[in-house]
């Protein structure tokens, strides 16, 4: 069927041509966001889910009785209450030679039987009512931690209590617990990468009590009496050295009340023990440990900064960088792929104990490719301290680290912890509402002063385990003089 | 990427029977036109939440001698699609701060990220769009298969606990796929090709084949409108056919008379295992609680009569514990398991463990029924705290093909289990021939 069509003059065909395609870039302009090219920020930033802000308010309270300060926060979802607490200075970095292996005995004592309670009535007790008590001991700190339903409350503080001020430490119970001292030396032998770190950690601190572990010290361990865990309880576990956080669905008075029932009748004061600061052999050249396995591990460690230092945040951010993240992102975890077919997990962080600060990474792979990783990591890592980061990859670091903070309200447990962490550290009551600002109040210049002062060359050791046998010889660094 | 607790079968057995009750209690379920599952599991205590598709396919929907295919695939699926490059997904996801992952096992395969709630939607656009839209080249193909196939020969002869436990599966499930190795032996993941995978991503990567989990500061309704608007213009490609039951090893086969007793210089100390392999039990099937409450019973706790004779009165050995594992879409297992003070306790440890089950029989009271049933269902409540372990706690119950209703109604038929149902398991068990394995060290070391 014929069309009938409007004879347009040459000028207005040209005029509507312009004018259509004028649309069309428009048109394509505005949708480009949407629908011809994926655009993250844009999804998230025109998301039906974004309006909802959100930051945890911590509350400080005082007992009423015995003026104990603690940290709360407050999350009614469930009827569920946490606590987490430690005494500071009192980890097996801090035991006294006479009484070495003590923290880590009576971890595994306090729930063997408490004021008139055998260890099966005690323990029956807490399985039925779902009470989690738990404690345990790092280098630092003695640990507790308790998790129990809201209408439990009074029983969970008692046990707890009873634990912590008239635990039994009966010889019979105190010989299960060397027992299993026994046992997990044993597997520390076996398990090549718990074998590794305790290794490394005696190489690193050489001399200074954080060289300690249960595989070094187990003579000691078993020495232990029950009059020595008494010893150590009272020197140690005190209410001036306390620590303690809560939370969960649980008011202020009522958490105020539960921080007097749960350390009513401690001691008040410790006779505390001295420890020096660390020094931390990052000098010594690397080491290799040999056995027949067919996976090489190595661990790598250079002097890092307190948490209280200025340069902590660009440290941070910089290692972030290097091998930090989800690990799946980082230079060193990119580099590494690139290689063909090599290993599954570079990780590595900051650590801050009381006297030591250090960096501190992780990675595996087969014997044969271990020399050829073990390389990309110190080229990955001298690279970061000569040239810096871009300011894309900071933004990126800095976008995951703030991103991601939401994540740690996951579990009233881990409020719990990370508030306890807060109080440890002296980061102040409004940590949690600056903690993002911090981040991204650091800037290039910082982070790349700080890398140029700690991705060195000098600053690098490693230590590692495996078969030499498979691996190879390893290439020296071309800058390193023999 | 990482591989969940089902390598370890045995070890982790203590750890299973994921319960949940009050938890989903608020949970809902619905289906999208494409026959996409979707469960929403409310908690509004912070803007998180977690986000998961699970694809009813793992290491028992792999052709006969083709071992690993799935999980190269869950690796490949990080590898870019059509619409995003190799490394892609990570980047965008770490960026946005989230936690992400996946994991490969015997009966499902499932990926999950943790994110900020203001970011869910690009989690969900890129996990959809990776449903239809994977691409990769031979190039990164053959790459990925090098880097699995390094991990498979990291993974052997490291931990030779685990090493010993992956022999004992092989030999416990005769012949069952539920017993091989969940990535695939070495061998087998370096005949694997690129097709293989297409194949594999084809006939099991389909909404109709796989459930959408959100677990989080979510409502039912925002939950289905957000579903609909990123999975639901995908077409489901209608897999046919049930594979699970023609994967089954007959019921014979579960009365086998092998046992397993090596000794190892790299072991420092002892382990063994007894092991019963028990039918399926569908939920509605009391037997399946009554087990739950039989091993509970006999190693669950400190008053437990395992832990009091092995450990306290005996000192033979210092961890213990009874399981049963029954999320699978194939047969349950019964176990036993002891690590030995000293390797000489090996023939007393497993006397003292069938002696108590004989016992068991007289000296199991409605009193210990009673206080068995407490002791599991008192700590539910805990499920609900943090919305990932919700949401982990579907994953399993779902992916092994029970249903949200089952995990709902776990409380009630724990409850309603009767002493004489617990005698009746008892009976069942002591009817099916112990399969029993340790692994000793050479020598022992003694302080």
């Amino acid at each position: 069927m014929p069309e009938m069509q409007k004879i347009k003059s040459k000028g207005q065909q040209i005029l509507s041509l312009a004018l259509v395609g004028g649309l069309i870039y428009l048109a394509v302009l505005w949708l480009w966001p949407t629908v011809f090219h994926f655009n993250p920020q844009y999804l998230v930033e025109n998301s039906s889910l974004k309006n909802k802000t959100f930051s945890g308010t911590v509350k400080e309270i005082v007992s009423p009785k015995l003026r104990l300060k603690a940290y709360l926060y407050e999350e009614q979802t469930n009827p569920i209450v946490s606590v987490s607490f430690l005494f500071k200075e009192s980890g097996t970095a801090y035991e006294p030679q006479n009484l070495i292996g003590s923290a880590t005995l009576l971890a595994s004592m306090l729930k063997k039987g408490a004021g008139p309670y055998g260890m099966t009535k005690f323990n029956e007790q807490l399985e039925e009512n779902a009470i989690h008590l738990g404690f345990s001991a790092d280098k630092d700190n003695f640990y507790g931690v308790l998790l129990f339903i809201k209408d439990d409350m009074e029983k969970a503080a008692k046990l707890t209590n009873l634990a912590l001020t008239s635990p039994k430490l009966e010889e019979k119970y105190l010989s299960l617990s060397k027992n299993d001292a026994r046992q997990k030396y044993k597997f520390m032998l076996e398990d090549p990468n718990t074998y590794l770190n305790i290794m490394a950690n005696e190489k690193l601190f050489s001399d200074h009590p954080y060289r300690r572990s249960l595989y070094s010290e187990i003579n000691n361990i078993l020495r232990r009496t029950p009059d020595d865990l008494r010893k150590y309880t009272k020197q140690y576990l005190t209410r001036d050295q306390l620590i303690v956080s809560v939370s969960g669905d649980i008011s202020e008075d009522e958490a105020s009340k539960l921080v007097d029932s749960l350390f009513v009748s401690l001691p008040t004061t410790s006779s505390p023990s001295n420890l020096k600061r660390a020094k931390i052999d990052i000098a010594s050249p690397d080491e290799h440990i040999q056995r027949k396995i067919n996976q090489s591990i190595g661990l790598f460690y250079g002097q890092g900064v307190s948490r209280q230092d200025d340069r902590f945040y660009p440290l941070l951010l910089a290692m972030e960088v290097l091998c930090g993240g989800g690990g799946l992102n980082s230079r060193i975890q990119k580099a590494a792929r690139a290689n063909q077919g090599l290993t599954y997990g570079v990780y590595g962080s900051l650590a801050n104990l009381d006297k030591a600060d250090f960096l501190h990474g992780r990675f595996s792979t087969t014997p044969e490719n271990f020399y050829t990783l073990k390389q990309i990591v110190r080229e990955e890592w001298e690279k970061l301290g000569a040239h810096g980061v871009s300011a894309e990859e900071l933004q990126q670091v800095k976008d995951y680290m703030i991103a991601s903070e939401p994540l740690r309200y996951a579990d009233i447990d881990n409020i719990s912890a990370t508030m306890t962490g807060m109080q440890k550290m002296n980061l102040g009551l409004d940590f949690l509402q600056k903690r993002n600002t911090y981040i991204d109040n650091v800037n290039l210049e910082d982070v790349n002063r700080v890398a140029k002062e700690y991705f060195t060359p000098q600053n690098l050791r490693f230590i590692s385990i495996g078969d030499s046998d498979k691996m190879g010889v390893e290439k020296k660094n071309e800058n390193s003089v023999d | 990427m990482k591989k969940f607790a089902l390598y370890f079968l045995i070890v982790g057995l203590t750890l299973m029977s994921y319960p949940a009750q009050a938890v989903l209690s608020a949970a809902e379920e619905f289906y999208l036109d494409n026959g996409l599952q979707v469960v929403v599991i409310p908690n509004h205590k912070a803007p998180i939440i977690k986000h998961i598709v699970l694809y009813k396919a793992g290491r028992i929907d792999e052709p006969q001698g083709k071992g690993g295919i799935a999980h190269l695939l869950e690796h490949l699926m990080f590898r870019g699609t059509h619409k995003f490059k190799d490394g892609e997904f990570n980047r965008l996801i770490e960026q946005n701060g989230g936690e992400s992952n996946a994991g490969t096992g015997h009966d499902y395969t499932y990926y999950h990220q943790f994110i900020s709630l203001d970011r869910l939607e690009l989690a969900m656009y890129l996990e959809a769009d990776r449903m239809t839209g994977l691409s990769f080249d031979e190039k990164t193909f053959a790459k990925e298969r090098e880097v699995v196939y390094q991990e498979r020969q990291e993974r052997l002869n490291n931990s030779p606990a685990r090493d010993f436990w992956e022999q004992v599966n092989e030999l416990f499930w005769q012949g069952d796929l539920h017993g091989k190795p969940i990535g695939g032996t070495a061998e087998e993941i370096k005949n694997i090709t690129r097709q293989d995978i297409l194949d594999f991503y084809q006939k099991f990567y389909t909404p109709d084949n796989a459930i959408l989990i959100l677990s989080g500061d979510i409502d039912t309704e925002t939950a289905r409108q957000l579903a609909q608007k990123y999975y639901g213009k995908i077409s489901p490609r209608r897999i046919v056919g049930e594979t699970e039951a023609s994967k089954q090893s007959p019921l014979g086969n579960r009365h086998q008379k092998y046992n397993v007793s090596v000794e190892r210089d790299d072991l420092k100390f002892g382990r063994l295992a007894v092991l019963y392999r028990l039918p399926r039990y569908p939920s509605d099937n009391p037997l399946l609680y009554a087990n739950i409450i039989l091993a509970d019973y006999l190693g669950g706790s400190v008053t437990s009569p395992l832990y009091k004779k092995l450990r306290l009165e005996e000192r033979l050995s210092s961890s213990q514990a009874a399981s049963f594992d029954f999320l699978s879409r194939g047969d349950s297992t019964f176990s036993f398991y002891a690590q030995m003070n000293q390797k000489q306790n090996n023939q007393k440890i497993r006397r003292i463990f069938f002696k108590t089950l004989e016992e068991t029989k007289h000296k199991f009271t409605d009193q210990a029924l009673q206080q068995v049933k407490k002791r599991l269902l008192s700590g539910l409540i805990y499920d609900n705290d943090n919305p990932a372990t919700a949401a982990e706690i579907v994953v399993a119950w779902l992916g092994s093909g029970y249903t949200l209703a089952d995990i709902k109604n776990y409380e009630d038929k724990i409850n309603r289990v009767t002493r004489l149902q617990v005698k009746q398991a008892l009976e069942e068990l002591q009817k099916t021939n112990p399969f029993w394995a340790e692994a000793l060290p050479m020598t022992e070391e003694n302080h």
